[in-house]
């Protein structure tokens, strides 16, 4: 007889699937021009956070600070680190790191500070090809 | 309790530097931080939401106990410290490159 309960495991993967994977599939498709201009520091970061957080992460398992779920989560560890808590570092650093930059690569282009969210809902080619006195004059 | 010296030790005290180091670009970019905090906080909260005491526990005693639509206090300090922190080493990074680039093209 099949086994279904294997399928709650995929649980905590199946929410990083939706909320990463459509956070990654968003700022690549809409600012791959300001992602590529930037490749150096988009790495980089997220290197940086991944190691960071992931580390303070395994500490605290190890440390028995939290605990997760056997029952809707893989149970496959490398070492202290769950294998989400590995794809939930990479995922999330990589899409802060590149709204982060593109915001400031809107700020650059001189978006006031109260547009800038909506810099990062429309895709980048349209604001990086406005002439910036539009900007300047919305800037007031 | 451990969670709060976690978040002193290892968010407040790095990004109080970054801070200090960087302070001109700070301001600069300041809108680039405060929206990163408010969104993370949106979607952390969410995310949170779902997940906690379902996915995820914290041993009694890591955190003061105080809650906030179900998540703890202290992971909503998480979520600004986490935006603030990403915000700032991106935005240092990027005019550390920028400033190598315009040095190799004088």
């Amino acid at each position: 007889m099949f086994d279904w309960n294997w399928l709650a495991r995929l649980t905590y993967l199946e929410m990083e699937v939706v909320i990463i994977g459509s956070a990654f599939a968003f700022v690549v498709l809409f600012h791959l021009p300001v992602l590529w201009r930037h490749w150096r520091v988009l790495l980089l970061a997220t290197a940086l956070i991944v190691t960071y957080g992931s580390a303070l992460d395994a500490w605290a398992i190890r440390s028995g600070w939290g605990w997760f779920n056997p029952a809707l989560t893989s149970g496959i560890w490398f070492g202290s680190l769950l294998l989400e808590e590995l794809i939930f570092w990479i995922g999330t650093a990589f899409a802060t790191v590149a709204a982060a930059l593109v915001m400031a690569a809107a700020a650059d282009r001189g978006i006031p500070w109260w547009a800038l969210p909506i810099a990062l809902l429309f895709p980048s080619w349209l604001w990086l090809n406005t002439p910036e006195n539009i900007f300047a004059e919305a800037r007031g | 309790m451990i969670y709060t010296l976690i978040l002193i030790g290892f968010g407040v005290i790095p990004l109080f530097v970054l801070w200090l180091v960087a302070r001109r670009w700070i301001r600069r970019y300041a809108g680039v931080l405060f929206w990163l905090a408010t969104m993370i906080v949106f979607v952390g909260a969410t995310w949170e939401s779902v997940a906690i005491d379902r996915i995820w526990f914290y041993a009694p005693g890591t955190v003061i106990g105080a809650r906030l639509l179900n998540i703890p206090i202290e992971e909503w300090a998480y979520y600004v410290l986490d935006a603030l922190l990403v915000a700032t080493l991106t935005v240092v990074l990027m005019q550390v490159f920028t400033a190598q680039g315009v040095q190799k093209n004088v």
